[in-house]
Formats: C-alpha cells, structure tokens, sequence
C-alpha cells in the first residue's frame, strides 16, 4: 500500500509525459491488488518516471475506459473502480498520453470479485516458502500451469516467505514478480506475512518491501471487518470468507506477541461479522508441524498461534487454516479442540474425522453446518515445499499425511464442496482431501436411488412423550451391494432421510465406528440402544439375501406431528459414494395422529 | 524489563550463515550489515548485533538508523537505559523519526515514567502518515495504567478520527466508556460500529445490555428481539451452537428484564417449529 515515490517521483510534474519517445520500459508487472465487487487496483513499475493510465474494457482491442492518475512516478497503483461483479474485463497499463507499456492483449485481464454469499465455482492456487528463484520454483510454477490448462485461477494466495533470502525488494523482483509475471498480469494475489519477509520489514509499523509492493483492504473494502491493517485483513469471494493473519508477532514491534491487542480484537468481530458459507484462514507459522528446523512444539510462534489463535477461530467455526514454514507438505486430520503439545494429540479426542479426507479413499470429511459453526473441525495445511524441499521428520500426530515434495496446492470449492489437492512439481496430485458442508439429509429426497420392490414403514407418534415414539422401516427385493454400502465401522459416512411430499420429515448421519459390526457371513449390523444418533437402536443390512431393517425410537428421532402427507420416502444413503436405497410409499395404510404405517407393494 | 527470549529461531543461525555469505560478496553493503545486526538481534546475540551496526557505522551506515538498532539490541536485551540513551541519540540526530520515538515511549513505559511515555507516543502517532490500531492501543494501554482513562479514551478517539470506527479501536473504548459510567457514549460507539456491521448479533447483545443499564428497558428488550429474530433468521441457514446459546441468553434476560408475559411467548414461538427435522 505505501510505495517508496520519494526517490524517483517528481510528484510536481503532471503534464503528459512522452513515454513512448522516451523508451519507457515495465520493469514490474502489471500485477493485480485489492478486487473488490466493484474495482480492483492495477500495479506496475516503469524504469523511468511517467504518469499513468490503465485502459480497459469487456472486450479485448476495445479498451474504451480508462483510470489515470497525474503523478509522475516509476511505482504505479491505480485503483480501477465502478467495474461490474464478476464481468471480465481486458486492461492495458500505460501513460495519460495514450501509449500503451503492456496489456491490450488475450493475457491482461482482471474480474471485480462476484457477489458476496452467493456461491460460484472458484479456483484458487496456493503456494508457500516460493521464494527461491530458482529450478525447484520454476518446476512448481510450470506443473501448476501444465495442471490448469489454459484457464487462470480466481486468485492466488501467498503463504509468506515469498521470496527469499531476506525479502528485499530485489528479492521479490526475481522470486515473484520475474518468476510470476505472465500469471501476475490476471490473476490478483493475496499474502501473509512471513518471517523472511520480517527480515526486511517490520509488521509494526507496516514499512518496509514486503508492505511497499502489496495492497491489501484495511477498510474492509473486499468485504469482512475493517482491520485498519495490512498485516492482517479479511476479504470474501463469493460464499467463501478468507481470513489472513499474522503470525510473526503479533504486530508488536520490539515488544513482546500480544494476543489481546487489535489483531485479535479484529478476529473476533470479524469471524462474528461473516456469514459465509465458508470460513478460510491463512497465516505463515503452522500450529502444528514437525521438521528440523521448525517444530511447532518447540518455536514460540507457533505455540502462540496454536494455543491463542487457534480456539477462537474453532468456536467461529474455521474450515480450513492454511500454513508455511517448514518446507514441507502436511496435512491434518478434520482435527478441533488441540492446543496442546504434539504429546497430548488423541485422535480419538482431537480428530473428529480420522479418515483421509479422499472421496476416493475412505471418503470426504463433513460438516454437518452450512456456514460458521464452531467445533465442527477444520483441516490444516502446511504448504511449505513452493520451492524448497527440507529434510523434515513429518511424525506430528495431528498429520494424516506428510510428503518430502516440491510443490503447491491447487483448492476448488463448488457451492458445499472443497476439494484440496497437492500438486508436486511433476504435476501429480499426491494428496486429495475434500470438505462437504450441509446436513446429510438434502431439503428434498435423493434422485437414482435403488428401490425395494418390498418395504414397509411404520411410525408411531405417542401423545405427550417423545421417548416413546417408534420407527421402523424394512426394505427388501432390490440390490445391495457390499461394496456400495462401503465400511461404516471404519470410515463410510451413512445417512438416513425420511421425507413427505412436504419435504424432510427427519433424519441425519449414522455415526460411524463402532457401534458398526460385522457378522459372519459379511453382514453389516448396528446397535446403540441409548438411541444417541437420530434415535437409531439397530440397524441390519444383509447382502447375501438383501434386506435392510431400520428401528429408532425415542426422542432423538425427532418424530414430528402425525398424519405425514403421502408420497412418503425413506432413504439409506451412502454420503462418500452416493449410492442409496429407497422404498417410497404413495399411499398408507393408517395416517393420523398415533400413527403412520405403509406397506410395498 | 525481561530480554526477549530467543527461543524457537533455530532457523535464524541458518540466515545468518547466508547473510555472512552475501557480506563476504558485498562486504561494504551497510544495508545489508543493518540487516544482520537485526538478524542477530532475534538471535538474542547482542554483541555481535552491536559488532555488525559498528561496521554498518563505518560503512555509512545512517547514524540516527545505527543508534536506533543499537536501542533495539539494548532492549531485546534487557537494558532499557541504555536503549534510551541510543534512542535519545538518534533522535536529536533526526527528531522526525517517529518510528525511533515511538519505541522511545515504550522505553520510557518500561523505565516507569509514564508521561514522558505517553508525550513520545502522542508525538510519534502524529508524525506518522499511516499509524495502525496498536499505536493507538498501545498509547491507550499505557495510560489506562497511569489511571488516566479519560484521556485514553482521548488516544482511542485519535486512532478512530484517523483510521475510521475499528472494532480494534472502538470496543476498548467502549470499555473505558463504562468504567467512567459514560453509557450513553458507549451506546454511540456501539451505533457506530453496528452502522458497519448491522450483523454482528454479539454487538447486539452487547448494545441490549447498556440500554438497560442505563434504564431504558423497553429499548434494551426491543435491542434483543431484533437480535433474537436476526439469530433466528440466521439459524434457518446456519443452525450453529453459538447462535443457539446467544438466543437461549438473550431469551432469559428478556424474561429477566420484566417483560410482559405475552411479549416472551411471542419471542418463544419463534423457535423452530416442532416441523423442524431433527438433524
């Protein structure tokens, strides 16, 4: 936000300056800061001082509007305003006299952010410790362009240390903007602030490079609550709030991290403020990593952000917190309510999903909450290996995975959807996790279910106590297939929906674990006669003869009032694969007040 | 005043290494010699930061930037003294280094003497083009500990004509607002916040609470329905814990408050239905 102009700008002179005749040459850039809904502002750096102008329009070769600004500088910022959400535009960078220095082509463009809270598909590429100029980022870079094709990223996010080894300004020129520059020129960036970045700057008083050539919101211009701060800030694409914080203080100067001050005060009305779908942080120091050099039981930072941080951002329901710093590749478990040393890590107590998050694998993690709900975990991510691979022990506990890989992470989100991917830098995708988000019961039944030709379903509404409300439901005469129904004793997530032709009438997920077992002849049985979860007792799914038998009772089913309005459905639904059995009933037998009951066929 | 403690840099010998490196190439780089000093700093190894400004001294280096680092040694290191002293020495060499004077009034925090503390940070936020929240909050703090509240409320309020109503800014002030019995200004700030964000239930809340001590019951009670039916109409999408509890709380003081018996059915009629699925 605060470039150095002192020293090459001749701030008086604001006469059209003949940039053209002078061989003005781009040394910087363009790159893109600061979209909003409504503008985004374009950067560039010339070699030699020149006014500026940045044309631009929906069509390329047509770039009929255009944003100056008088001051001769070679650092050029020019907030570009009244853009349409979401609407492409082409832009040219160049001088008030006309000249065009770079764009007007296929590859200068920019989009204002889309709508606040509406969902949209996004792709978003993500990088830490890329700041050695060298081979290993060059790889990392050319296997993300090799992954994406020729489509651009909706934005880009740093994880700090950004460019090494102190992070100068000479620095950043080779390891972002020289090594970046064809995706910088469409693609806004975002940062956080990293200890090497420290080195040359001081997040207290926000001086220094790092804070030169970046323009971050201070005012909550890109959407969240104002931070006052470019250190750490919030902006909102679409139905996804991003959080960015720093992690190297914080922000306190000579004096020593305070975590009562502003950055916190901030986080808080901030994480109270949002109502987005998604809740997204990201910050330099892991709180959980274990390397050689950085081992997050061991280097005060981190300790700080795990024990400080972290519960907050857990009771306003964080999603995914982001990280560097060890020059690794981590990745956790779907973890809540660990702040501790590695050696106090449970995973029976601290992971509430201890799956590998793969829908390939042993299946997505869910949360059962559009939205911020707190404790319902959040996966943590330490990419670190952008451009440098360390020799790490990668033992943390908390970690479902650690590789010893160059490379980046490539996240796209689709409405209730997250899905992250490691990319090494031969552009193989070594770790998939993904996130749904939504309860396990849609609004409206499941289509492409397998039916059974038989089935019967009974429910039975008591009067005055819901401990004493019944469900049964059978199915049978259809296909089911082992294989389908998948492992619920270990990782399958199931469901079971009841809806009417109003909509869903109950039902939610059947935890998996142990109250799952197998019999001896390969049948699944389930049994939990304190009826904890949606008020299911037993449940047995047989696949040699195939049937299904469903019993609940009590106040956990949340049985509503009697009579149901027909068509009347019941669904099994396995949430990982997405395979489910059905038996729908168009007409019942008995439905009033006491009871619901419906036979097949 | 205890030294930083220098613990958890073990990457920091790694830096220093190749910083060593780079000097051996540039030997006469008095930037890059600033650079180490810091480094070492962090390092917690004093007199090699100090052996490292004596260089950048030679080669050029600004004296009022040497004697500003040499205070940052001296107070990583436990020795504010003599930290005033550089920083006393860089600032008669540029009396406009306000980031120098700024640190200076933390010096003089830690020596005790608070009001040449607060005339350094006063002096140094209003040189500074672009101060942040912890200035302010920082300047705050250290009066708030010399018991002069009203006038950290004054710092607060420099910090919000500067950089706009921050939550970072405006909710201690709000604090302070109440220590001093000062509801309705209290209100106002808690207005002013939710002009920039209507959403915030918690603020809310917060607002129900200071109207109602400062007697005005009926507003306090319409403060919670309206956030009771914010919550509720937020629960519809994001049924979470947190919003659930805000609501059961906010019910309770309702009922706390005198309320009329009708008004509290209404408010608990619009819980979820019984239709509600049970998810």
């Amino acid at each position: 936000m605060r470039p150095h102009l002192a020293p090459l700008a001749l701030a008086l002179l604001t006469f059209s300056f003949p940039s053209e005749a002078l061989g003005v040459t781009v040394t910087r850039g363009p790159y893109l800061q600061k979209p909003t809904t409504g503008s985004i502002v374009v950067r560039w750096r010339t070699d030699m001082p020149t006014d500026s102008r940045v044309s631009y329009g929906t069509t390329s070769g047509s770039l009929t509007s255009f944003a100056d600004d008088a001051t001769v500088t070679t650092e050029h910022v020019v907030p570009v305003s009244d853009l349409s959400a979401d609407v492409k535009y082409f832009y040219a960078v160049g001088t008030t006299d006309g000249t065009v220095l770079a764009g007007d082509d296929a590859d200068h463009f920019f989009r204002a952010h889309p709508t606040p809270g509406v969902p949209r598909p996004m792709r978003f590429w993500v990088t830490g410790d890329g700041g050695f100029a060298d081979a290993n980022g060059m790889a990392v870079r050319d296997a993300y362009e090799a992954y994406n094709g020729t489509s651009s990223a909706d934005f880009w996010l740093l994880l700090g240390d950004n460019a090494y080894l102190l992070g100068t300004d000479a620095n950043y020129q080779a390891a972002l903007f020289d090594m970046h520059h064809d995706m910088l020129r469409n693609t806004p960036v975002w940062s956080t602030y990293g200890n090497h970045e420290d080195f040359s700057a001081n997040d207290f008083t926000e001086t220094g490079p790092y804070f030169d050539l970046f323009t971050f919101p201070t005012a909550g211009e890109s959407g969240g609550v104002a931070s006052g701060a470019e250190a750490y800030y919030s902006f909102d694409y679409a139905n996804v709030h991003f959080i960015v914080l720093d992690s190297e203080g914080p922000a306190t100067g000579g004096g020593q991290p305070d975590y009562t001050g502003p950055m916190m005060t901030w986080l808080i009305a901030d994480l109270e403020a949002t109502t987005a779908d998604w809740v997204i942080a990201f910050w330099h120091r892991p709180p959980y990593s274990r390397g050689r050099l950085h081992d997050s039981d061991f280097e005060g930072n981190e300790i700080n952000m795990r024990e400080n941080v972290l519960p907050t951002l857990e009771d306003y329901g964080v999603d995914l917190v982001l990280t560097g710093h060890s020059h690794s590749y981590e990745r956790s478990y779907l973890l809540d309510g660990h702040y501790g040393f590695s050696s106090s890590f449970d995973l029976a107590t601290h992971a509430l999903d201890s799956g590998d998050g793969n829908p390939t694998g042993d299946g997505a993690y869910r949360k059962s909450t559009v939205g911020p709900a707190p404790h319902e975990g959040e996966v943590h991510v330490v990419c670190g290996s952008s451009s440098q691979v360390r020799i790490e022990t990668l033992d943390h506990p908390a970690h479902r995975i650690g590789l010893l890989e160059l490379g980046s992470m490539v996240i796209d989100i689709d409405d209730d959807t997250l899905d992250a991917k490691f990319l090494n830098d031969e552009a193989q995708v070594t770790d998939h996790f993904r996130i749904v988000k939504g309860p396990p019961c849609p609004p409206a039944p499941r289509t492409g279910c397998e039916a059974g030709a038989s089935g019967k379903l009974t429910l039975k509404k008591h009067p005055f106590d819901d401990l004493r409300d019944r469900l049964n439901w059978a199915w049978q005469d259809g296909a089911i297939a082992e294989s389908e129904v998948g492992e619920p004793a270990n990782q399958t997530d199931l469901a079971l929906c009841l809806y009417d032709q109003a909509g869903l009438v109950l039902g939610g997920a059947l935890p998996k674990g142990e109250r799952w077992s197998t019999d001896g002849r390969g049948n699944l049985r389930y049994k939990d006669l304190s009826e904890e979860a949606i008020g299911m007792q037993k449940i047995k799914i047989n696949f040699s003869q195939p049937f299904l038998k469903v019993k609940g009772a009590g106040a956990e089913l949340g049985l509503p009032g009697l009579p149901l309005t027909p068509p009347v459905i019941a669904q099994l639904v396995q949430l990982d694969g997405g395979a489910c059995w059905e038996s729908s009933f168009p007409v019942a037998e008995a439905n009033h007040a006491r009871k619901f009951q419906a036979e097949l066929p | 005043m205890t030294p930083t403690v220098a613990a958890g840099h073990p990457e920091l010998p790694v830096v220093d290494r190749a910083v060593a490196d780079l000097l051996i190439e540039n030997p006469d780089d008095a930037d890059l010699l600033l650079r180490q000093a810091q480094l070492r700093t962090k390092a917690g190894n004093w007199d090699a930061a100090l052996e490292s400004l004596d260089h950048a001294r030679e080669r050029g280096a600004e004296p009022s930037a040497v004697s500003s680092a040499r205070a940052g040694v001296f107070l990583a290191a436990g020795l504010p003294y003599l930290a005033k002293y550089e920083y006393d020495r860089a600032l008669a060499e540029r009396p406009d280094a306000f980031e120098a004077r700024f640190e200076r009034g933390r010096v003089n925090l830690a020596l005790g003497d608070s009001e040449a503390a607060d005339r350094d940070f006063g002096e140094a936020i209003a040189r500074m083009p672009e101060p942040r929240p912890e200035h302010f909050v920082i300047r705050k703090n250290a009066l708030v500990a010399a018991g002069r509240i009203e006038e950290a409320v004054g710092a607060l309020d420099e910090g919000v004509a500067r950089l706009g109503h921050l939550a970072s800014l405006e909710l201690p002030a709000i604090e302070l607002e109440i220590r001093l019995g000062r509801f309705d200004r209290a209100l106002a700030r808690l207005d002013g916040l939710l002009e920039t964000t209507p959403t915030s239930v918690a603020w809310i809340a917060r607002r129900a609470e200071l109207l109602e001590r400062t007697g005005r019951s009926e507003d306090a009670r319409a403060a919670r329905l309206g956030a009771i039916r914010q919550l509720e109409a937020r629960q519809t999408r994001n049924p979470n814990r947190a919003g659930r509890e805000l609501a059961e709380r906010l019910r309770r003081e309702l009922a706390m408050s005198g309320s009329k018996e009708g008004d509290t059915r209404e408010t608990t009629s619009r819980t979820p239905s019984a239709r509600t699925p049970h998810l």
